[in-house]
């Protein structure tokens, strides 16, 4: 519990110390930007502490993450000396910075909470996520070493790793379970976010309504984002429960779900369930193991993962992490849009911090998950021409908003050039999807409760809407989802795929397309709308319309990446679809309390808020029913620490881990097992006999440990570095060289490959154990034994060396 | 005729004294004022307090690890265990003259001898007895008189902070000084972060920018700082070192005591730190409600309180660490808070009603002292308290307590409450600067130590070897613990596994015997590590009474040699 108490006030140390910050930013929020500081404290710690470290300025360690912090606090009060309205804002948002702590503290111990009852790192891609946070604790040197390819910088957006590193530094917590605390961090940060503007947007949209509207907006919002999960759930549980409709579930798409037929079972059809029972489950929430998991696969071969999978899965990865960042980064857009004179170049030569500032932040979305740079920095292009509109004709505006913008583009890429330097991207380009894009039943399942709310904009944005020219401004928007189509005929026209693009699409999928495609046309006419009646509730529709926008695009266009091949369109979806839940958790809350009050005040219209309203009770049922299933019924152990199961499990090989932790020193290389079985064949040769590597316990050492070796789990690394026959050939050669260690049958040729390798250490445990049988050499007949428990060892290249003493 | 007078300076008698003056009018007289009688009792204690550790304190701690550093950088290997302050430096060089710690030492203790003089140019801002009260807390708190006559890479620390902090109040300093302020405290250790960290707060916050010439010159001392920090002072480049950043972070990484931080927080602190911060808590109420007093005392009193509240977080936060540089941090600010408060406690209870309290006062101390006495003999017998006992002891609880309730309850007599703390904190800081201060064999720090009969070991090795032949060979877990005992010794071999050259043999004592060779009679301890008291408040309470309670816990090694031919 002091490891989480620990964590929990740094988190709360930085949020605090980043206040004069926010306040500097978010003066006209009504809280201004406490629910923020929280990531903006984050952001900037981790920024500094990663740029000192690569300047070696600060040092390696505890001490390095806490001079850090310390750093950020004197840059507070130095923005504490030129604002000449700390005392007053401070004043005036007392009660917001108070909720905003209440807030990030409940919903903190809450994720805990949760988490207490499945503490263990393993499983999915959980081990390398370790590995990532070990990596950004334990490199002695920064840029931080690729733990899993010596030698090698890391080449992923590890800024999140980092983040939650230097957390975990500061408090003095292990990196076992510093993972399961900056989930919860993220989890707390962004219920703190997004209530934070989600509150100031309804402020600005319902001025003359009462507070507590706008607070509900803010509840709304936080359980849109983190509680609201798939309409599948409530199949998932009807099923589970023996209640089947084979045309309702068809209709819906979810026909996976029902129980095959005795034909599909002698076909061995896979798209139906295989039931042994009925009902499936033993208890009121269906019991079957992983079945949550379905949700995050409704559109066929996509991912189609939203924050409360994420969070219940529990995987730390960047686009969990970065939505704090994203929520501070949308903080940020709407800030700016609301500010009053015009933005450009001179703005720069009288503040230059403030776009320095803005550089930082928009900069770290590519640093923390590179798939949000393009998304957000366009928001705040949005953000900063509407802004500009309001006091200038269009090419004015426009033209001073790239000078404003240019500078702030320019510094994100240079504040960040360290990380670049080593980052390859394997983002191909920009194709056009050819495919049978998604039924309409699917897009209902999964944004059917959030597009509806967003869609509600369009009930209430009539009035303020009446008297503008909708006609030319609806006309001109759209431009909106017409020029992605145009795009899209002209990509697949030269790629020579315009025939197969229009004839792979089903009906069904036109349909999605025309729906999204109207859905983005009306919500920014209803945007520009409002916002040519100087209306402030006109960010909300616009942020639903980039939402739309975004899905219309996932249904045209996918980005080239490794599984292009296989699933062309699987990460295009999953990463843009996940950034529209996040824009429409935001203005769907708001738009929804806006139609409810209006159904308060008598407008007919406002009651299509009540059929949103019980979609959005649909769509909680996910997560009722996953979260007892995950704990399975909150009966397992409770612990926080990641490796707390494996110390009851495998006491061996959790006290090699603690050895190779404690002793081993951080960057010296050690040898594992590259994770391939080996065995002799007929004729006695060794031959691999299982080279599957990734998502098994290879590599399990470094990854818990973050020391070192030649080569982790291979396919992950040829997805970071790239797929091509260079990659191919050195990492297959230095699997080669990790097991030549083990099979070599004589001390010289182990001796000679741990040489090649550089390695200091070699490790046996389970793995190598079961990689190796009966090939293993001797290892203590010319090799130092430093650890020995239960058959498991740890051996050292003998040391030799003359010391000089006088 | 000469006389000598000693003139009271508070104003007593002033008729009186005006009377003796002009009854002596005609003779020449020398006047000593009081105060500058407390200001030299006050210096000598402070430096007599830390001369004798220069000779007598056994090499450990910290200082062992730098030690064995610096002797490493003398010798040219590089070694991490040299970290490139400016006293390590001089230290290194110093190693050239002589083998020895003294020299070292010796130059720590000089340093250390001038914060009686840093501390005298605050009495303006302390007042004169608070500074003079704020330097006798300074003598006598232990580690710090541990650490200012120590080789350690700090050496310089306290020395610089106590400056620091003089050049940041008075402002008095030309504006080329603060090359030399900024070059000391990036070339010193980490003691002076907090003030440091502060002091920009602070002038940020109120917008206290320094003029450019100023800047200018901070930062010319910085960057040759940081310069001749990464070239380690002319014994090669080894990338870029900021010495006290890295010190800060292996002051939680490294274990330069074997009892945690939170230990010796708990021995030998808690009474100036907790004094400290409540002094310090009501010095920032008086600045909140502005107390009246001139802007610069106010902002040295703002400056104060920051710097003893940053100093208390970098302590707070290293609890679960292995050493004493961040309870020295936070007990300097605390002293200089404490000083002045002090003082107006003291002459709180001077105008307090004395008139029964003067009975109950004592009465409840020597209450206390009796119970404590008790419990004294029951932790050191390790007997279970009877039912008399266990009654006597609770009624003398009951006693105490209704005493201190009694003088609590009466506003006119509630101030003499202040002299428990200062009885009480004062018996806990005196025992412990006198028992480190004249190097107690039952004190933590310095911890582990060097024992003699390793250096020993060293000449008794040396000399076989220069008759037999073959080469001195070290397990490499041992070396650190022996690279300064064995200093001076040729080339050693540091090695896993025992060569063929090898006549001599420091091994470790639960490995198996080396083949060919014959162990050397003896118990060779290489270690020596105090543990502290920390199984629970008896176990810290028997050693409070009674400093030899503690348990020294030798690390031995086994010693083998080559036999005659």
């Amino acid at each position: 519990m002091s490891d989480v108490v620990a964590f929990w006030f740094i988190c709360v140390v930085l949020g605090l110390i980043a206040l004069p910050i926010a306040f500097a930013f978010f003066g006209r929020f009504p809280d201004a930007g406490a629910g923020t500081s929280f990531a903006l404290g984050m952001v900037i710690t981790g920024y500094l502490y990663f740029i000192l470290r690569v300047a070696h300025v600060l040092p390696y360690g505890r001490g390095g993450a806490i001079l850090a912090v310390a750093i950020l606090a004197v840059v507070s009060s130095g923005v504490v000396g030129r604002s000449r309205r700390f005392n007053v804002t401070l004043r005036r948002s007392w009660r917001g910075i108070v909720a905003s702590l209440c807030l990030f503290t409940v919903f903190f111990f809450l994720f805990v909470g949760y988490r207490s009852y499945l503490p263990a790192i393993a499983g999915t891609e959980q081990p390398m996520d370790l590995m990532y946070l070990n990596a950004t604790m334990k490199s002695p040197s920064y840029p931080p070493e690729d733990p899993w390819l010596a030698g090698h910088p890391a080449s992923y957006y590890y800024f999140g790793y980092l983040q939650g590193g230097l957390i975990s530094q500061a408090a003095g917590v292990p990196a076992s379970t510093g993972y399961n605390l900056t989930l919860a961090y993220t989890f707390g940060a962004a219920a703190a976010g997004i209530a934070s503007v989600v509150f100031a947007l309804a402020c600005w949209a319902m001025r003359r309504a009462r507070a507590r509207w706008w607070a509900v907006a803010a509840g709304i919002a936080i359980a849109f984002l983190l509680f609201l999960g798939s309409l599948e759930g409530v199949f998932e549980l009807a099923a589970a429960h023996g209640e089947y409709s084979d045309s309702a579930y068809g209709a819906f798409g979810v026909d996976f779900l029902l129980p095959c037929t005795p034909q599909q079972v002698a076909a061995n059809d896979t798209s139906c369930y295989r039931a042994e029972n009925t009902p499936r489950t033993s208890t009121w929430y269906p019991d079957e193991y992983f079945f949550w998991f379905r949700a995050s696969r409704v559109i066929p071969g996509t991912i189609t993962e939203f924050p409360a999978f994420s969070f219940i899965l529990g995987d730390l990865h960047p686009h969990v992490m970065s939505i704090p960042l994203v929520l501070l980064a949308l903080s940020l857009a709407a800030a700016v849009w609301r500010g009053r004179r015009q933005l450009s170049w001179e703005v720069h030569r009288q503040a230059p911090f403030f776009g320095l500032a803005l550089a930082l932040v928009f900069g770290a979305l590519s640093f923390e998950n590179a798939w949000d740079i393009l998304t957000f920095t366009a928001l705040l292009a949005l953000a900063v021409v509407a802004r500009n509109l309001r006091h200038e004709r269009p090419g004015a505006a426009l033209r001073n908003a790239v000078t404003f913008l240019g500078p702030v583009v320019a510094g994100a890429v240079l504040l960040y050039i360290p990380w670049y330097i080593d980052f390859r991207s394997q983002a191909g380009g920009l194709y056009p999807y050819v495919g049978a894009g998604t039924s309409p039943a699917h897009a209902f399942l999964q944004f059917g409760v959030l597009g509806s709310a967003g869609l509600l904009a369009l009930t209430w944005a009539r009035r303020p809407m009446a008297g503008a020219n909708v006609r030319p401004i609806a006309l001109a928007m759209s431009l909106v989802p017409l020029v992605p189509f145009a795009l899209w005929l002209v990509l697949c026209q030269i790629h020579g795929n315009l025939s197969d693009a229009f004839h792979a699409r089903t009906s069904g999928g036109w349909v999605t397309l025309a729906l999204y495609g109207l859905s983005a046309w009306a919500l920014s006419t209803a945007a520009v709308c409002v916002a040519w009646k100087r209306h402030a509730a006109a960010i909300v529709p616009a942020l639903c319309a980039v939402a739309a926008l975004l899905l219309f695009g996932t249904e045209l266009f996918v980005v080239r990446d490794i599984f292009f091949a296989s699933s062309p369109r699987m990460n295009t979806v999953f990463k843009l679809s996940y950034q529209a839940w996040i824009l429409l958790a935001a203005g769907g809350a708001v738009a929804l309390v806006m139609a409810l009050r209006r159904a308060r005040l008598g407008a007919p219209a406002g009651w299509l808020a009540a059929p949103v309203g019980l979609l959005a009770c649909a769509g909680l049922v996910y997560t009722i029913v996953a979260v007892p299933n995950r704990t399975e019924g909150f009966r397992k152990t409770v612990g926080i620490d990641g490796l707390s199961a494996l110390a009851r499990s495998d006491p061996a090989q959790y006290a090699l881990t603690q050895w190779v932790q404690q002793n081993v020193p951080p960057g010296d290389v050690i040898i594992e097992s590259s994770g391939r079985h080996w065995g002799r064949d007929s004729k006695g040769n060794l031959v691999v006999t299982d080279p599957n590597v990734d998502y098994t316990d290879a590599a399990s050492v470094s990854s818990r440990t973050g020391r070192p070796i030649p080569i982790g789990w291979y396919f992950h690394e040829i997805q970071w570095r790239g797929d091509t026959v260079a990659n191919q050939a050195q990492f297959q050669s230095r699997q080669n060289l990790e097991d030549a260690v083990y099979t070599a049958t004589t001390p010289a040729a182990a001796i000679a490959a741990m040489h090649e390798a550089g390695a200091t250490f070699v490790v046996v445990g389970r793995t190598e154990q079961a990689d190796f049988p009966g090939l293993m050499p001797k290892f203590d007949t010319f090799l130092d034994t430093v650890f020995s428990q239960d058959g498991l060892s740890v051996y050292a290249l003998p040391q030799d060396r003359q010391v000089a003493t006088s | 005729m000469t006389d000598v007078v000693f003139e009271p300076t508070t104003g007593l008698n002033e008729e009186l004294a005006r009377q003796e003056a002009s009854e002596q009018a005609q003779q020449p007289v020398v006047y000593v004022p009081m105060l500058a009688l407390a200001w030299i009792v006050g210096a000598l204690v402070f430096t007599l307090l830390r001369l004798g550790l220069i000779w007598h304190n056994a090499v450990g701690g910290a200082e062992l690890v730098q030690l064995s550093g610096a002797w490493m950088a003398r010798t040219g290997a590089p070694d991490d265990r040299f970290v490139p302050t400016l006293f390590q430096a001089i230290t290194a060089g110093l190693l050239h003259w002589s083998d020895s710690e003294i020299p070292a030492r010796v130059l720590a203790y000089a340093s250390t001898a001038t914060i009686p003089l840093a501390v005298f140019m605050l009495r303006r801002y302390l007042t004169d007895a608070g500074a003079i009260i704020a330097l006798v807390l300074l003598s006598l708190e232990p580690l710090a008189i541990q650490m200012g006559s120590s080789a350690s890479a700090m050496g310089f620390d306290l020395a610089v902070t106590m400056w620091l902090f003089v050049a940041v109040v008075r402002r008095d300093l030309p504006w080329w000084g603060w090359a030399s302020v900024a070059f000391a405290v990036v070339s010193a250790g980490p003691t002076a972060l907090p003030l440091v960290g502060a002091a920009l707060g602070v002038g940020l916050a109120r917008r206290r920018y320094p003029s450019w010439p100023v800047a200018v010159a901070a930062s010319a001392g910085v960057v040759t700082g940081v310069v001749l920090a990464t070239f380690r002072y002319g014994l090669g480049a080894s990338g870029l070192h900021v010495a006290p950043f890295q010190l800060f972070a292996d002051a939680y990484s490294q274990a330069w005591n074997s009892a945690t931080t939170f230990d010796l927080f708990i021995i030998y602190a808690v009474p100036m730190v907790l004094g400290g911060m409540v002094a310090g808590a009501f010095t920032a109420y008086r600045l909140v409600n502005d107390d009246g007093d001139d802007a610069r005392s106010q902002e040295m009193r703002l400056l104060l309180v920051v710097w003893a509240a940053v100093a208390v977080l970098w302590l707070v936060s290293s609890f679960a660490s292995h050493s004493s540089v961040s309870i020295i941090a936070a007990t300097v600010p605390c002293a200089l808070l404490l000083g002045p408060a002090i003082v107006q406690a003291i002459v709180a209870m001077t105008r307090a009603d004395w008139q029964i309290a003067r009975f109950v006062v004592p009465l409840v101390l020597f209450l206390g002292l009796f119970f404590g006495t008790i419990g004294a003999g029951w932790v050191h017998n390790g007997d279970s308290p009877t039912a008399l006992p266990i009654v006597a002891v609770a009624v003398l609880i009951v006693g105490v307590l209704a005493g201190i309730w009694w003088l609590r309850t009466t506003p006119s007599a509630a101030p003499t409450l202040w002299a428990f703390p200062m009885v009480v904190g004062g018996v806990i800081m005196l025992t412990g600067g006198l028992g480190v201060a004249f190097s107690g064999v039952g004190e933590l720090v310095p911890s582990p130590t060097s024992p003699q009969q390793t250096r020993e070991l060293r000449n008794i090795l040396l000399h076989d070897l220069t008759q037999s032949g073959g080469q001195l060979v070290v397990h490499p877990s041992l070396w650190p613990d022996l690279t300064w005992p064995l200093r001076d010794s040729g080339t050693i071999v540091v090695s896993s596994r025992v060569p063929a050259t090898a006549g001599a043999v420091i091994w470790p004592e639960d490995a198996a015997k080396p083949d060919g060779l014959n162990p050397l009679q003896g118990t060779w301890n290489i270690l020596e590590t105090m543990r502290p008291p920390r199984a629970s408040f008896s176990d810290y309470y028997e050693w409070f009474t009674n400093r030899g309670t503690v348990v020294s816990t030798p690390t031995q090694a086994a010693v083998y040699v080559r036999p005659a031919p």
